[in-house]
């Protein structure tokens, strides 16, 4: 297993954040983490990774996080958190650069700079390759970031919300990357709120509710009418069509 | 081996270092010309003249080369840990601290029984500062919690330097005491350059490793920690980098602003932005910036009294401005 959640919770305090997850993630699985504001999505996602101290077990091939550096977690999983923003006035092409230097490799070697030419091609970004990321559209920044997680090399990507803020194209978009990536065999986790996205997107999706697990499946086992109910307190209309299924909120509990 | 991106740019700097250190050799109090000073500086024996050359204008250049470097690379490490273009070597308390380790030694006297008690007391300030600045900021110490504990540290420093001014036993005293707080290169010995000499090479050494974290730093700190940074390593060389050596010019300079927070500014573009390329530029920059500053002091003679430390305030403050204004779209 790429990662292993065993037991998992997390506490602020007194306060409970999240309780006994269980979850693993496979090669070439794209598992969306889907619950309303406030279930611990990002909290999880950042526990995953060592950004916030946990209880239980979070494993990455079968090794337990607490016995890997961060040097050497870089080469298991590349995450992109929500904040996006980027201190310094750094060129696409230099930020693409900065996730091979995190392995210790540098794009001035002929095999890194091929990887480099790869990324900026598959992510469409060569016409913006030299553009300060301070200058770019969302939808480009977010390309060139995913880029810099890309540049890693990792089996594993975790995205904290990657399509927020983007416009029903580059959503779309980032669609076709993410499965592209799949096709080649990375996994990714990302967190998620169009539960429409979410099925089409997703191998696998897991829903939290208030810090806890509720369910872990296949999209059309996790997003029934009684769950959505239930975890989000709105009534959703589900229409499955030929591309997949279509899932709208429609009134408030 | 592929060239290095930022070569010809170290290249020209050291060039202009290096003519600005010689130049600063030529100039004094006593009207020396250059034929004077190259037969002093290898002379076997010692004239009067070689006397002024060794004793007085070579520490005073090499104090202006070493304090100007210490304050630019400081002030690039701190603007790339604190993601902040704002951040100089005075915010995070340890100039301060250090003064008021100085201006302890003053008022109590002991820098007349112990010539060496003020820049061993302001290393102790600078030194106090760096260990509390950490435990204030808290374990995790995240960016805008050490920018206020440094805030806190300075405000307390500088109280209760205030304090020692307002209690100073006699007008010498506190005169003695302002005259210090200005900044200044002048009357310092190679004495003062060894007792510090230790402290910047473990400070610049801290300081300069630190670049390819601060790279990473530029996406975030989370982001950072993923791409295998580890952050209170990081914060440490960044930390006790600055306390080290920038605490150690203090204790033998004064407080001298604003060379740090303006040369990472002039330099950034230059090196495309990245936190790790301007760390080099940025210490010759700021000896250049420092030693130009010493040599217009020194042009205003010795009857003037200006300070080194004023001279960059007055000059650093509207240029800074004009940095500002010129930036503002960028800023916002």
């Amino acid at each position: 297993m790429l990662l292993q959640l065993k037991d998992l919770s997390v506490n602020y305090g007194p306060k409970n954040i999240l309780s006994s997850i269980n979850l693993e993630i496979g090669k070439g699985e794209i598992v969306g983490l889907i619950g309303p504001n406030g279930s611990g999505k990002s909290t999880l996602m950042k526990a995953m990774v060592g950004l916030i101290p946990s209880n239980g077990e979070i494993s990455y091939d079968d090794r337990p996080l607490k016995n890997i550096s961060a040097r050497q977690l870089s080469k298991h999983v590349a995450y992109m958190a929500q904040e996006r923003d980027v201190a310094w006035d750094l060129s696409v092409e230099r930020i693409l650069a900065l996730g091979c230097e995190a392995i210790g490799g540098s794009v001035r070697t002929p095999k890194h700079k091929a990887e480099l030419e790869d990324v900026v091609s598959s992510l469409g970004l060569e016409p913006i390759r030299k553009e300060s990321i301070l200058q770019v559209s969302g939808g480009e920044k977010a390309r060139a970031l995913l880029g810099r997680a890309l540049m890693q090399k990792t089996p594993l990507i975790i995205a904290d919300e990657p399509t927020a803020g983007l416009d029903p194209e580059h959503q779309l978009e980032l669609q076709e990357i993410f499965q592209k990536l799949q096709q080649q065999g990375t996994s990714m986790l990302v967190s998620l709120h169009d539960w429409t996205y979410a099925a089409r997107l997703c191998t696998r999706l897991a829903m939290l509710k208030e810090g806890r697990l509720v369910a872990y499946g296949l999209p059309e086992e996790v997003l029934t009418q009684e769950r959505v109910q239930d975890v989000y307190r709105v009534k959703a209309h589900i229409l499955e069509t030929e591309q997949g299924p279509v899932i709208t909120p429609t009134t408030r509990l | 081996m592929t060239k290095h991106p930022d070569a010809p740019l170290i290249v020209i700097l050291s060039l202009i270092a290096i003519a600005l250190f010689l130049t600063s050799l030529m100039i004094g109090a006593a009207d020396l010309s250059i034929a004077q000073l190259i037969e002093a500086a290898f002379a076997s024996e010692k004239t009067p003249v070689s006397i002024v050359f060794w004793e007085i204008r070579v520490p005073r250049a090499l104090l202006g080369v070493i304090t100007g470097a210490t304050l630019g690379l400081s002030g690039a490490v701190l603007q790339g840990l604190l993601r902040n273009p704002l951040a100089e070597p005075g915010l995070i308390g340890v100039s301060s601290s250090a003064s008021l380790g100085a201006v302890i030694a003053i008022y109590t006297g002991l820098t007349i029984t112990m010539p060496y008690a003020l820049p061993a007391f302001a290393l102790l300030g600078a030194a106090i500062a760096a260990v509390l600045l950490p435990m204030l900021a808290g374990g995790r110490g995240q960016t805008l919690t050490l920018i206020l504990a440094g805030v806190a540290i300075s405000s307390i420093a500088t109280a209760l330097t205030s304090l020692a001014l307002n209690l100073s036993p006699n007008p010498f005293a506190a005169m003695e005491i302002v005259f210090w707080m200005l900044g200044s290169l002048n009357d310092r010995s190679m004495q003062h350059l060894y007792i510090i000499a230790p402290f910047i090479v473990v400070g610049w050494a801290l300081l300069l490793i630190t670049g390819k974290g601060l790279n990473a730093l530029s996406l975030g700190e989370e982001t950072a920690h993923t791409m295998g940074v580890s952050l209170p390593r990081l914060r440490f060389c960044a930390i006790v980098g600055t306390a080290a050596s920038v605490g150690a010019v203090t204790a033998v300079t004064g407080t001298i602003g604003f060379i740090g927070l303006i040369v990472p500014h002039l330099l950034r573009k230059m090196v495309g932005g990245e936190p790790q390329r301007l760390l080099i530029p940025s210490a010759i920059a700021g000896a250049c910036l420092l030693t130009l500053a010493d040599i217009t002091v020194k042009l205003f003679g010795p009857q003037s009294n200006l300070k080194l430390g004023v001279l960059t305030a007055i000059v650093g403050a509207p240029f800074f401005l004009w940095l500002i204004i010129k930036q503002r779209r960028a800023l916002i």
